[in-house]
């Protein structure tokens, strides 16, 4: 299945995109998604953020569909 | 007034209103004019800054003559040229645990334009303790978030970002950079919605965080929801900073106080945050260097009750430092404001 990464201020930069398609052999929850985020990302757990899927902020596990869009947006500092 | 959504009534509250605008800086140009503009009545301006060349890409309201003056005055004196029956405050300073209550206090509705997050954190627990919204701005390089927190208890600053003090401090414009025309974007975003609660007019964006990439022409809506751990940490927060005021402060200093500062306290200890740094003595005196990302875990290493001298490059993450050392209860905490670039 495929889902949708999508990545937000320093997150995009970590990880030089702001956008890419995952693909995984099998159906998997949110809870994987984060563990491959982390390998794609270096040092993503260095800064808060918050993860929603198809655009509702969620802090719990869920199983994700294929074509599920997962945005990883931390808080700007800038004023 | 010629629109039947704002219409007399809206104006007439708009005159009414109290509004507080936390920052001065690239979000705070935009938001003032246009909230003066609009016929606001009462603002109040808070920033502890002076105006620096670097600022004029973005900070319209300034100009080159007003160069090293303070951001609050010089912004109160635009708006009573916008307006002049409005009734505009300035207060030169930080907005800090000594001060916010009495700030926020008999305010409407709160306007975040700081560039620091812990600010943001107690902009947000002010207003959940008042029960008043707080219209939030923030920015990075090209890309601007806004949203309506706290809006008829709707989610809060905490439910969207829960605090968590392990993570490093995100960088601000100073230290990144940012494309001029966003926080201009992104104020007048705040100016609208500070509008719309005012006025009742339309919907307000609560219960939404709003993200704009102005480099690829993207936009998203992200949907929160309030949760109770939130709110109950900054009521808590609040609560005990209302029954018990800290004893111990921040003095602000500029480089001409150093070695005033140094003659009074034979026992002052001073730090030095930068990442990294070649100062090795500052009026003869030894500086400790602590690079702002260990200071929480070497905060052991310090002894509070001695007198602490503390600064950065620039002055903003020293601004989270010297709060992080009031919150650990050191008793007297000199901030060296605007850094040591500007001694």
């Amino acid at each position: 299945m495929k889902v949708n990464a999508l990545y937000f201020g320093m997150i995009a930069e970590k990880r030089g995109l702001t956008k890419e398609v995952l693909e995984f052999s099998d159906s998997v929850t949110l809870a994987t998604l984060k563990e491959k985020a982390l390998e794609l990302i270096p040092n993503l757990n260095d800064i808060n953020y918050g993860i929603a899927v198809n655009q509702v902020m969620t802090t719990d596990d869920m199983d994700l569909k294929d074509g599920d869009e997962i945005s990883f947006f931390p808080p700007f500092a800038g004023g | 007034m010629l629109l039947p959504e704002i219409g007399v009534e809206g104006q007439l509250a708009l005159k009414k209103a109290r509004v507080l605008v936390i920052g001065a800086g690239g979000l705070g140009n935009a938001v003032l004019p246009y909230l003066a503009a609009a016929g606001v009545g009462n603002i109040t301006v808070i920033d502890n800054d002076v105006v620096d060349i670097s600022n004029l890409q973005r900070q319209v309201l300034f100009t080159e003559n007003d160069l090293g003056k303070p951001k609050s005055e010089l912004a109160v004196k635009r708006l009573q040229a916008i307006n002049s029956n409005g009734n505009f405050t300035s207060h030169q300073t930080f907005f800090t645990e000594s001060n916010a209550l009495e700030l926020a206090k008999n305010q409407d509705v709160i306007v975040d334009c700081v560039d620091q997050i812990h600010v943001r954190y107690l902009i947000n627990d002010a207003a959940v303790y008042y029960e008043i919204p707080m219209v939030y701005g923030a920015i990075h390089k090209f890309e601007g978030q806004v949203a309506v927190f706290n809006h008829k208890e709707s989610a809060t600053y905490r439910c969207a970002f829960p605090e968590n003090k392990t993570k490093k401090p995100a960088p601000n414009c100073e230290e990144l950079g940012v494309v001029g025309v966003l926080p201009g974007i992104i104020g007048m975003y705040q100016a609208m919605e500070v509008i719309k609660i005012i006025t009742g007019a339309g919907t307000v964006l609560s219960n939404k965080i709003w993200m704009i990439d102005l480099l690829n022409n993207a936009n998203h809506t992200i949907a929160i929801e309030r949760n109770k751990e939130s709110i109950e940490i900054s009521k808590q927060r609040m609560t005990e900073l209302a029954s018990s005021p800290q004893n111990n402060e921040i003095i602000d200093i500029t480089g001409a106080d150093i070695e005033r500062v140094i003659a009074q306290h034979a026992n002052l200890v001073i730090i030095d945050i930068q990442p990294q740094t070649n100062v090795e003595s500052l009026a003869g005196v030894a500086v400790t260097h602590i690079p702002v990302f260990d200071l929480e875990s070497r905060l052991i290493e310090l002894d509070k009750s001695q007198p602490i001298l503390l600064y950065c490059a620039h002055g903003i993450n020293s601004q989270w430092a010297t709060q992080l050392l009031k919150q650990e209860e050191f008793k007297t905490i000199y901030h060296l404001v605007g850094g040591i670039t500007a001694v």
